[in-house]
């Protein structure tokens, strides 16, 4: 049997051995560190088709009173549709696009985190990028969730010291 | 200083603070919607002559009026659908009073106002998320948004 020793001269030295894992003092710190985007709340959430109509989504969002839908095509998250689009993009020209398709005033490419992603990277999107709605995928690609500020939020009170 | 306490002795005027739209009961939707658009805020705040405030009008609330009322609804007032239980907190409040506002009642929006009672400007979801960010800047700041997603276990041993 052939013996493997390390190259070079002197001892084999670890690169890592003088790494420490960081240590939190604050505890939110640490959950929003090392904690998975998943440990927030992100149920219900509510799916349409890109094909519903622009009326039908308004109503969806008032009845179910909530302020955004994921749009999904085939299981796959094609947009995002919210109250921000609503006005920007539907308001002011209401009755010639409320019986259009919703994928025509959607956002569409959202800004999305994953499941494997830390509870900060959720913050981060609604914080730093300023996206108030932030869908949550799985590695497949498939919805599981969706985040908002009042979910980041009750995360971190369920932390406060 | 951990978050709850800095947001028991931290004062609102710290926390990151909007102009506010602020339009008269009588002005029309028209105007109300027009001004969010170009401000890009989701609500404007209704005053009455002396400038006093007397709620919000929101998008949500401006979706609910499209289609209640989809024929005329651009020439209604904003004080036909003021929302007047809107929350205002002074700029000396600390800013747990916009955090339990938020937290409690739901409220997106929270207007500011100053000693006498006049509004100078709005907070809310924004603001509150913007000062939590950079209470932990080590782990918000330096996430890559938008990326690909992370392994599920680790590479290698």
């Amino acid at each position: 049997m052939t013996k493997v020793e390390p190259t070079g001269s002197g001892e084999f030295r670890d690169p890592l051995e003088n790494y420490d894992p960081k240590v939190y003092d604050d505890p939110l710190e640490k959950a929003l560190a090392e904690g998975k985007v998943t440990d927030i709340e992100s149920k219900p959430y509510v799916e349409i088709e890109p094909e519903v109509s622009v009326f039908r989504a308004l109503q969806v969002l008032t009845g179910l009173k909530v302020a955004s839908l994921l749009v999904v095509d085939k299981g796959v998250l094609v947009g995002v549709f919210t109250e921000r689009d609503a006005l920007e993009k539907v308001a002011e020209r209401y009755h010639q696009i409320k019986d259009l398709p919703v994928r025509e005033v959607m956002t569409a490419d959202p800004v999305v985190v994953h499941e494997t992603d830390p509870p900060a990277a959720a913050l981060s999107a609604i914080a730093v990028a300023g996206y108030r709605h932030v869908p949550v995928l799985a590695i497949n690609g498939r919805v599981v969730g969706m985040i908002s500020p009042r979910r980041v939020f009750s995360y971190i009170d369920q932390r406060l010291a | 200083m951990g978050l709850k306490e800095n947001m028991q002795q931290e004062l609102v005027r710290d926390l990151a603070i909007r102009d506010a739209i602020v339009v008269t009961a009588d002005s029309p939707v028209r105007e109300a919607i027009a001004l969010m658009r170009s401000k890009q805020l989701g609500c404007v705040i209704v005053v009455d002559p002396h400038g006093k405030p007397l709620g919000t009008f929101t998008e949500r609330t401006m979706i609910d009026v499209m289609l209640r009322f989809p024929q005329e609804f651009m020439e209604h007032t904003v004080g036909e659908h003021v929302y007047t239980s809107a929350v205002f907190v002074n700029q000396s409040d600390p800013i747990h009073q916009v955090w339990d506002a938020i937290q409690n009642l739901g409220h997106r929006f929270i207007g500011v106002v100053d000693d006498q009672g006049k509004l100078i400007g709005l907070t809310g979801q924004k603001g509150i998320s913007e000062y939590i960010a950079e209470h932990c800047p080590q782990q918000v700041m330096v996430q890559r948004i938008g990326g690909k997603p992370g392994l599920q276990q680790r590479e290698g041993a």
